[in-house]
C-alpha cells in the first residue's frame, strides 16, 4: 500500500465520517487504518460446518461449482454443460438427453430461485453463454434436472430469476446482436439487421414464456424486488460488428423491461409466433422497455437489497449510474424523461464491473483497471449528484484486490436480506499469488471482512478457470432442503432385480450394485450388439456410492445410494471387458467386478 | 475352502444318504455355492462368509446391521408359508433366482437354471430342519381386489394399521421410527430396525399380493410376526395394503 494511497484513505475516511455525523467512526490517522483487523472469522476448524453455501459458475469448465463459505472448501463439482469422467455426465442416457450432443458450455451466473426477495431452496439457474442454453439444478440433489435451448439467441449471457413474490419468471439477455432468424439467408454481413433477444423462461416448466427483441445487444440481466421489471445493460447501442463500431457513441444503455406491459401483450396475442414461440417488438417507443441513457459501454447492473436502485456498472466509464427504480413507471407513463431516471452518477474508479451491496446503505464496486473494491455510499452519492460539493465524494473505502477484479459479491447481497459480514472479490489474474503453474495461472479468488468501516483482505483462494459470478447464500435455506439420498423410484427404471433381456440385437442388462457385489456377475453379448445397462445402487445408508467403469470403452459413471443410471453402446470390441466398481465402497471393493464377454462374430 | 465344506458332517450324511443324479445335483450345488454364496454365507452356511457385513441401515442417525442368512437355523424371512415353516424349494428358487431387494442379496439370473435348482438343494443340507419337519404348503393368495389403493380402502387401512399397533414400529408416517423401534433384536441377537416405508420399494416384494404375504406369513427370525390369526378380515388386510402402498409413495 502506497503512501499516497494511505493519505487517500485518512482523508476520505474523516470526510465521510464528518459529513455522515457518524459518531461511531472517528477520524483515524493513516497508521491506525492501516492497523484494521478482521472482526470475523473465515477460518472453519476441522469437523465444523460453514456458515454459507457459495454457488460459483464454472466459466469454460462448464460446471458449477459449490463451495462451503468463508472457508472457500470446494464441497461440490456439478457438472453442466461439460463432460464429467468421474459422475458419467455426458455419457449416461439420462445425461446425454439434456445436452443435445455438446459438451463444452460456458456458464457465467448462478443464481438461486427466490420468494419474496430471498432465497426458497429450490432451485438454481444457469446459462450457458457459448451454446445459448439455459440449465436448472434442483437444489435437494444439487445436480441438473432440466436444460433448454434458447434459440434465436446468441452470447446468452446476463441471466436472473424473478425475485417477487416467488420465482415464476427467468429471464436471459444475448450479448450478440445476430440476426432474430439465423438461418444463412440475406446479406448476413449487414449487422444492422441484427438485434438483441431479452427472453423470459417459465421457471416451473422451462419453457420460453416470449422473447422480447430489441435493436441493442443485452448483455448482464436484473431483476427488481417487486416482481415487475427486469433488466439488461447495453453497450452496443451502435450495432456495431467490430469493436471499433461498438465504442463509437458516448452513451448507452440501461433497456428496462416492464413485466405488466409484457404480460398484457402475451395475454392479448399483441405479438408475432416464430418456431412457436411468442416474440414481441421491445424497441423504443413500443411501450414494453424503456432505454435510460448511461455512459458508454457499461456492464453489471446490480439492484440495491432494499429495491430502489438499479447501479450500472461504467467499465469504459469511471462511473456508476445510480437507477431509481421507484420512478421507473413515470419513465413508462411518459411523464419524466428516461435520463431522470439516473439519480446518481458518481466517479468511483476506472473499469467499474459488478456492484455488491451490504444492507446497511453502501454499495462495493469492482474496478478491473484499478484492481480494487471501492465501497460507496448509495445516499452519498444521490445527495451528492442533488448538491454537488466541491472535493467530496460518497467513497468511503479503498481496498487492493490481486488482480483485475471482474464480479464480486457479498453474503447474501443478492435478496432483501443482505447482511453485509463477507465479501467475495472474483479477481481474473492472480500472477505472483500462487505457486507458480505453468502458463495458464489459476483465479484468484479473495475473501473480504467489510462487517466493518473498512474491508479488511482476510484470504486468497486459487479457482480453475473461470468462476465469473458467485452467490453467497446463508447456510439455513439451503441445508435442510439437500436429501441424502434420492427415492429409487424417482428413476423410472430403478432395478431392485438383476436380469439380463435379449431383442433381437439389442441387449438390456438391468442391474443393483449393493456393497461389493453387482447384480450380475457376468453378461454375454455379440459384437455389434446394441448394449445397455441400468445400474441401480440398492445400497440404502448415505455416501455409498458405486461407480461403473466398463474397460476399454470409454464409459464411466457413479450412482449415489438409491440413484439409477443408464448407458448404451454398440459392442463393437470383441473379448472379456471387466466391469469394476470406481467408488471405494467396502473392504472388498476391488473384488466388485464382473465381466461383460463379447463373442466376435 | 472345499475341504472345510466336506467336514461339515451334516453335508457328509446328507451326501450318504443320496445317490446317484441327486449326489451329482448336490456336488454341482456346492461349486455353484463355492462360486457365488460362500463370500457371504459362509462355508458353514452360517452367514459368517468373508464379507461379514453386506447390509446396513440408517435410521434417524441409527445404524445398524444386517448379516446374510444364517442357514444353519433352518429360518427363512421370505417365504409364501405359514409363520414358523420352513420356505417351499420354489421360494428358495426365487430369492437366488431374484435376489432380495435393497438388501446385499444379489439376483442370479446370470446364473443357469439348472445350477440355481442344484444350490437350492445343497442350501438345505446346512439344517437339518429340511429332513424333521413335515412338507410345507404355501398359503394361497387371491389376485388383489381392484379397491387396493383407492382412496376408500387407503383411508381405511389408516385405521387398521392403527388398530393393528403398526405404528408401535414402524411410526405413525411409516418411517420406521415407532416408539419401540430403537430396542429391536432379531433371533440372532442383532439389532434391527423397522422398515421405512418412505424409502422405497420393500424387500418382501412391492406388489400389492407380496405386501399382502408379508402380513400373512410375517417375516421369521425377526420381531415381524404374522397377521393372519389377529387380522382375520381379508377386507382390512388388503385395505392394510393399500395404506403401505401409500406410504411407500412418500
Amino acid at each position: 500500500m502506497t503512501a499516497q494511497r494511505l493519505l487517500f484513505f485518512a482523508v476520505a475516511t474523516t470526510a465521510t465520517s464528518l459529513l455522515l455525523g457518524c459518531a461511531a467512526a472517528p477520524p483515524q490517522d493513516a497508521t491506525e487504518t492501516t492497523a484494521t483487523e478482521a472482526t470475523l472469522h473465515h477460518e472453519v476448524p476441522p469437523g465444523e460446518l460453514d456458515e454459507y453455501y457459495a454457488f460459483f459458475s464454472g466459466g469454460q469448465s462448464g460446471e458449477v461449482r459449490v463451495a462451503g463459505f468463508p472457508s472457500m472448501r470446494v464441497l461440490k463439482r456439478i457438472p453442466v454443460w461439460n463432460l464429467d469422467s468421474a459422475t458419467g455426465w455426458g455419457i449416461t442416457n439420462e445425461s446425454k438427453a439434456m445436452l443435445d450432443g455438446m459438451v463444452t458450455g460456458d456458464t457465467h451466473h448462478v443464481h438461486p430461485s427466490y420468494a419474496d426477495g430471498t432465497y426458497d431452496g429450490k432451485w438454481l439457474f444457469v446459462n450457458d453463454k457459448a451454446n445459448n442454453r439455459l440449465a436448472r439444478i434442483r437444489i435437494d440433489t444439487l445436480e441438473v434436472d432440466a436444460t433448454l435451448n434458447i434459440p434465436h439467441t446468441q452470447g446468452t449471457h446476463g441471466v436472473f430469476p424473478q425475485r417477487a413474490p416467488t420465482t415464476e419468471w427467468v429471464v436471459l439477455n444475448s450479448e450478440f446482436r445476430s440476426p432474430f432468424e439465423n438461418e444463412g439467408e440475406g446479406d448476413m454481413l449487414d449487422a444492422s439487421s441484427y438485434g438483441g433477444v431479452h427472453t423470459i423462461v417459465d421457471a416451473e416448466s422451462m419453457e420460453i414464456a416470449g422473447q422480447v427483441t430489441t435493436p441493442v445487444n443485452l448483455d448482464l440481466a436484473a431483476t427488481d424486488y417487486s416482481g415487475r421489471y427486469s433488466f439488461a445493460t447495453s453497450y452496443n447501442s451502435e450495432g456495431g460488428a467490430t469493436i471499433s463500431e461498438m465504442l463509437a457513441a458516448d452513451r448507452d444503455y440501461l433497456v428496462v423491461f416492464d413485466w405488466q406491459r409484457i404480460k398484457a401483450a402475451l395475454a392479448s396475442g399483441d405479438y408475432r409466433t416464430v418456431d412457436g414461440i411468442p416474440v414481441l417488438d421491445g424497441s423504443e417507443g413500443t411501450g414494453l422497455t424503456a432505454y435510460i441513457p448511461v455512459p458508454k459501454n457499461p456492464h453489471g447492473v446490480n439492484v440495491s437489497p432494499d429495491g430502489n436502485y438499479a447501479v450500472v456498472c461504467g467499465k469504459v466509464s469511471p462511473t456508476v449510474s445510480v437507477i431509481d427504480i421507484n420512478i421507473l413507471a413515470d419513465v413508462f407513463a411518459g411523464t419524466i424523461d428516461p435520463a431522470d431516471a439516473v439519480v446518481a452518477e458518481p466517479e468511483v474508479g476506472l473499469g467499474p464491473l459488478h456492484t455488491t451491496y451490504d444492507g446497511r446503505g453502501n454499495a462495493y464496486t469492482s474496478l478491473f483497471i484499478d484492481s480494487q473494491i471501492v465501497k460507496w455510499n448509495i445516499q452519498r452519492a444521490i445527495d451528492l449528484q442533488a448538491s454537488p460539493q466541491e472535493g467530496e465524494t460518497p467513497v468511503v473505502d479503498r481496498l487492493d484486490v490481486h488482480y483485475q477484479v471482474g464480479h464480486t459479491m457479498a453474503s447474501m447481497a443478492e435478496t432483501k436480506d443482505a447482511d453485509g459480514r463477507y465479501l467475495l472479490s472474483l479477481n481474473k489474474i492472480s500472477k505472483d499469488r500462487f505457486l507458480n503453474v505453468g502458463p495458464l495461472k489459476p483465479e484468484n479468488d479473495q475473501l473480504v471482512d467489510i462487517s466493518g468501516e473498512q474491508m479488511v483482505l482476510l484470504a486468497d483462494h486459487a479457482a480453475y478457470v473461470e468462476p465469473h459470478d458467485v452467490t453467497i447464500v446463508r447456510r439455513d435455506l439451503i441445508e435442510d432442503k439437500v436429501v441424502h439420498r434420492v427415492r429409487l423410484e424417482d428413476h423410472p427404471d430403478a432395478v431392485t432385480q438383476s436380469s439380463v433381456e435379449r431383442i433381437g440385437n439389442r441387449v438390456i442388462a438391468r442391474m443393483t450394485a449393493t456393497a461389493p457385489v453387482f447384480g450380475l456377475q457376468e453378461v454375454e453379448v455379440n459384437e455389434g450388439d446394441e448394449v445397455t445397462f441400468i445400474v441401480t445402487n440398492t445400497d440404502e445408508i448415505p455416501d455409498l456410492a458405486h461407480g461403473f467403469a466398463l474397460s476399454n470403452y470409454g464409459i464411466q459413471f457413479i450412482v449415489a445410494p438409491f440413484e439409477t443410471k443408464s448407458v448404451t453402446f454398440i459392442a463393437d470390441k470383441p473379448g472379456v471387458h471387466w466391469i469394476y466398481c470406481t467408488t471405494f465402497c467396502h473392504a472388498l471393493h476391488l473384488e466388485m467386478r464382473m465381466r461383460l464377454v463379447v463373442r466376435a462374430r | 475352502m472345499k475341504h472345510q465344506t466336506l467336514a461339515a458332517p451334516l453335508l457328509v450324511s446328507g451326501l450318504l444318504a443320496l445317490s446317484g443324479s441327486a449326489a451329482q445335483d448336490l456336488a454341482r450345488g456346492e461349486q455353484v455355492y463355492n462360486s457365488r454364496c460362500v463370500v457371504c454365507h459362509g462355508p458353514q452356511g452360517d452367514g459368517k462368509g468373508l464379507i461379514g457385513i453386506v447390509h446396513r441401515a440408517q435410521t434417524s442417525g441409527l445404524v445398524t446391521t444386517t448379516y446374510p442368512r444364517d442357514f444353519t437355523a433352518g429360518v427363512f424371512k421370505f417365504r409364501s408359508t405359514p409363520s414358523g415353516q420352513l420356505p417351499t424349494d420354489d421360494d428358495l428358487m426365487r430369492i437366488v433366482t431374484e435376489g432380495i431387494s435393497r438388501s446385499g442379496m444379489p439376483s442370479h439370473t446370470d446364473v443357469s437354471e439348472a445350477d440355481r435348482l442344484s444350490v437350492v438343494q445343497y442350501i438345505k443340507t446346512f439344517s437339518d430342519r429340511w429332513e424333521r419337519d413335515d412338507p410345507r404348503e404355501p398359503l394361497q393368495i387371491t389376485d388383489a381386489p381392484t379397491l387396493v389403493g383407492s382412496d376408500e380402502s387407503t383411508e381405511r387401512g389408516r385405521a387398521v394399521y392403527q388398530t393393528m399397533q403398526c405404528a408401535v414400529c414402524h411410526g405413525e408416517a411409516g418411517r420406521g421410527d415407532g416408539t419401540a423401534s430403537a430396542g429391536l433384536q432379531d433371533s440372532w441377537g442383532d439389532a434391527i430396525v423397522p422398515f421405512d416405508f418412505t424409502s422405497g420399494p420393500v424387500k418382501g416384494g412391492s406388489t400389492p399380493e407380496m405386501i399382502y404375504r408379508t402380513f400373512m406369513t410375517g417375516l421369521d427370525g425377526t420381531p415381524m410376526p404374522s397377521y393372519q390369526d389377529a387380522m382375520p378380515e381379508e377386507a382390512d388386510r388388503w385395505d392394510l395394503v393399500s395404506f403401505c402402498l401409500r406410504l411407500m409413495q412418500g
